[in-house]
């Protein structure tokens, strides 16, 4: 094991913004944008750190933008309510680099579910007023960004599609049987 | 309420009472910066929508809020230097119409004495030219300390002037960083709220604050249009179209008050200059500034300016009563664009908070 004292001189250690900017490289709807370009998306970014126990955002919430994950854990539940009962459901579990909430991007509709944090987090948020202003000062650089939610709301409703039609197949065979 | 509960129940209440107390002994001392700042703000959002524009032409933001920043200067710059000696010629051939108190009196007195031949009593007092030299004798003596006052005015407004530039220009170039800072501020639980709500008041003012410019520039120019006209057509002989297309422009700020305001010294122009038709040339005059009024309520305003920020004419009013007694004509200009804003700031969080209950 290198000793901590060649260790900083050997390698050279990230920097905040090195380690934001390769986050934000990370993201898929940042992805084909330019250092130069990514610099412009991180100067309209907010940081926020978020204690154990937190809410980053509610079900029903407006969907105001997206959040990229720095460091922590947040884990994302839908409650759902029968009858007098609220049942909560674990949905995913997501960890450092990934994102959560890019369909906000677009419009207003609320939240689906919570994104409740289990440790410390540290969090990029990325919101649609932001996009839009971008979309209105750097016209290219805003039509990359919506151009690739565009490719992955596309890429989702084929999976959707492909699901429903696998289902629709189950169900056919099953009556056929 | 238990104890502990009462007792920090009254803590607040002191709390609450002893930062309002302090507020209001504070707020006279702060008048000037408060009004500095509010200033700033509406012509920084007036004007982010130009920079922002300006940085689509790949113009890095400060040189492009800069930039802006001296094309205000400029346009003051050419503004001060045309209109100086306009209202320097204007305010000699008013004194020459009618500062000449002998010529002033001999027309007052005339008029006087056809009333009093045609009254069966002598109904008007005489004493009135008496009366005028004493207020001609008392203005002579008080000039110079008005001079002194207005001049010392001048140079305040002035330099208020560079320092809402000043500020207005940060505002411009950092106006990221200290949206950052300020909502760096708010705590998680509010922070996607916050920033939601300050956008959408962002872009309703930024519209809001364009419309009410547009459509004051719209009637300075159908203003000058319609009185060019005039002159043009019926040898009307107004003076200073271009000034008093400025000033009816400006004038329009002002809800109710501003039309008429704004044909007064058009109005004045042609009885100064008496033209044959005097009295048709005025009700043409009349005519235009009526003309410039439908045009700009049923035509520019509504589709500039919108219903959303549209306020209620007691508010209205009552606004520009306290404009007036604060700031003066100028505090009347500012009272509506200033009303506008926190209407809509009120409005976007009794809409959008609820939203974010839990």
């Amino acid at each position: 094991m290198t000793s901590a004292l060649w260790r900083s001189m050997n390698r050279k250690e990230k920097t905040r913004e090195e380690t934001m900017m390769e986050a934000l490289g990370n993201v898929n709807i940042f992805r084909n944008l330019s250092h130069k370009e990514l610099k412009v998306v991180l100067n309209l970014v907010y940081e926020r750190m978020y204690k154990k126990g937190d809410y980053i955002f509610k079900q029903g919430y407006p969907g105001n933008g997206m959040y990229i994950i720095l460091k922590g854990t947040v884990q994302i539940i839908q409650e759902n309510v029968e009858g007098d009962t609220k049942k909560e459901k674990d949905l995913a579990t997501l960890h450092s680099g990934d994102f959560l909430g890019e369909i906000s991007l677009l419009d207003e509709a609320p939240r689906s579910a919570s994104a409740y944090c289990t440790e410390l987090t540290e969090v990029l948020g990325f919101f649609r007023g932001d996009l839009l202003d971008l979309l209105n000062r750097k016209p290219e650089l805003g039509s990359k960004i919506v151009l690739n939610i565009a490719r992955i709301l596309g890429e989702r409703l084929r999976i959707t599609n492909q699901l429903l039609a696998e289902l629709q197949e189950k169900q056919q065979k099953e009556a056929e049987s | 309420m238990s104890q502990t509960e009462n007792q920090r129940f009254i803590t607040r209440l002191i709390f609450f009472i002893v930062l309002a107390a302090g507020f209001i002994l504070i707020l006279p001392r702060l008048q000037t910066i408060i009004t500095v700042i509010v200033i700033s703000i509406l012509m920084f959002t007036l004007l982010d929508p130009f920079v922002d524009k300006l940085e689509r032409f790949k113009i890095p933001r400060a040189l492009s809020a800069l930039m802006i920043i001296l094309v205000i200067l400029l346009l003051i710059a050419l503004g001060v230097s045309r209109v100086v000696p306009l209202v320097e010629n204007a305010a000699q051939q008013i004194s020459q119409s009618f500062g000449v108190e002998n010529t002033l009196n001999d027309r007052i007195q005339s008029g006087i004495d056809f009333l009093n031949s045609k009254l069966p009593v002598s109904a008007i007092t005489t004493d009135i030219p008496e009366k005028i030299n004493e207020l001609t004798e008392s203005l002579k003596q008080k000039l110079p300390g008005f001079l002194m006052g207005a001049g010392k005015g001048l140079i305040n407004a002035f330099s208020g002037f560079f320092f809402v530039l000043f500020i207005t220009f940060f505002f411009l170039k950092d106006e990221r960083a200290i949206k950052k800072g300020i909502i760096r501020l708010v705590p998680n639980k509010h922070f996607e709220m916050s920033l939601n709500i300050m956008d959408k008041i962002q872009r309703q003012l930024s519209s809001y604050l364009q419309g009410l410019f547009l459509a004051a520039t719209s009637v300075g120019i159908t203003s000058i249009i319609g009185l060019f006209l005039v002159n043009t057509l019926f040898d009307a002989g107004i003076n200073y179209i271009f000034l008093i297309g400025i000033w009816a422009g400006f004038a329009n700020l002002i809800p109710y008050v501003g039309p008429t305001a704004g044909a007064i010294p058009a109005v004045l122009s042609v009885l100064i200059s008496q033209p044959p038709n005097t009295l048709f040339i005025v009700i043409l005059v009349i005519g235009v500034f009526v003309s410039v009024q439908f045009l700009d309520n049923n035509l520019v305003s509504p589709y500039l300016v919108g219903k959303s920020v549209e306020l209620h004419p007691l508010i209205v009013f009552i606004v520009l009563i306290i404009g007036g007694n604060l700031m003066g004509l100028l505090g009347m200009m500012f009272a509506v664009p200033v009303a506008g804003i926190i209407k809509v700031t009120f409005g976007e969080i009794i809409t959008n908070a609820p939203k974010y209950r839990a």
